[in-house]
């Protein structure tokens, strides 16, 4: 058996002329033979930060 | 110096890599010159005959009209032939197929995605001892969707009969092999998002121009699909209902789009969307 594979995307791009510029959608999962399991939006950059460290944790949390 | 019989070794060896650089060379030209006579991923070309590999909105091979059931081994090396287009090297595709397989076990899975095609498959690939491709018959519906997405982008004179239509809506709007999850398959499915995104946006400027408002809708309405938070294609498809004049559905294409950015990020529209419709706020009967 074959140990699942965790992905997570980010696209990002800016929307200039606003006053919060950033948006980054996320896609992720914590076995992509299952597909994406969650996606999100966000216009901050250290929400993202939070995301890919919450995303990070959970798959070391979840071999152990 | 190095020994007399080292050298010409040495020398032998070089020559051998320049014949067979030479003989590569002379394969792979051999190989864009008949792609460019059938229907390779520059013309775009579209024929009934011969296999055909849809990618869009999934994998499909079929041949004479007739759906193919392929091995999933055998459905991604076509996939990625396909999205190659053009002489790949048999232990770049056995790389990139099976990354994380050792070399000889990923040309071992290579070996054995070519010899489970069935016949009809088998006549989809052109395979030489070093390299693998599509047969010159073989048609791609991603090739015909990306030359149509780039003549949509380029100076009107580059469309073609049938460009600008309905059709065209759908060509562009299938997401590449949805549910593949493989790192060659993703970079390519962003670079066919983007694409498809700005050529949509560019075919409904064209249908409104034309005063094909509905085919003009449709084509924006893919584009906000394929990206609800994104501001170009709302704009684009606001423009459409004012050019119809159709104030009441521009006002209510922005404020669900006002609304989505509230909930999803708690940011407004910009300034340039909410220019575009604030002078519509006075001509809509109260």
């Amino acid at each position: 058996m074959t140990t699942p594979t965790a992905l997570l995307t980010i696209r990002a791009w800016c929307e200039d002329g606003s006053e919060h510029p950033l948006r980054a959608e996320i896609h992720l999962t914590q076995d992509v033979s299952s597909g994406f399991q969650h996606a999100l939006t966000l216009a901050d950059s250290e929400r993202v930060v939070e995301a890919v460290r919450g995303f990070l944790e959970d798959l070391v949390s979840s071999s152990g | 110096m190095l020994p007399t019989v080292l050298t010409d070794s040495v020398d032998i060896a070089v020559r051998r890599t320049e014949d067979e650089n030479m003989d590569e060379m002379k394969n792979r030209a051999a190989y864009t010159m008949r792609r460019r006579g059938g229907h390779g991923p520059e013309s775009g070309g579209r024929s009934k005959e011969g296999p055909r590999i849809s990618l869009l909105g999934g994998f499909r091979l079929e041949d004479e009209g007739a759906a193919i059931v392929l091995p999933e081994g055998s459905r991604r090396l076509l996939a990625f032939l396909a999205l190659r287009g053009r002489l790949v090297k048999r232990p770049v595709a056995a790389g990139t197929l099976w990354p994380v397989s050792t070399e000889e076990h990923a040309s071992s899975s290579l070996r054995t995605a070519l010899a489970r095609l069935p016949d009809s498959g088998r006549a989809a690939v052109e395979a030489t001892a070093r390299d693998l491709g599509l047969s010159g018959r073989v048609t791609v519906d991603i090739w015909e969707s990306r030359a149509l997405a780039h003549r949509l982008l380029a100076p009107e004179s580059s469309t073609q009969g049938g460009d600008v239509g309905a059709g065209a809506v759908s060509d562009l709007s299938g997401e590449l092999l949805p549910d593949w999850y493989d790192e060659w398959v993703l970079i390519e499915a962003e670079d066919w998002r983007q694409l498809r995104l700005h050529a949509l946006e560019a075919l409904a400027t064209r249908l409104t121009a034309r005063g094909h408002y509905g085919d003009a809708a449709a084509a924006a309405l893919a584009a906000v699909r394929a990206e609800p938070l994104r501001e170009s294609p709302r704009a684009a498809l606001i423009r459409v209902h004012i050019a119809e004049g159709n104030i009441s559905e521009a006002l209510r294409e922005f404020a669900r789009y006002r609304e989505l950015l509230m909930v999803e990020l708690g940011v407004e529209p910009t300034e340039r969307l909410h220019a575009l419709v604030a002078d519509l706020f006075d001509v809509t009967p109260r």
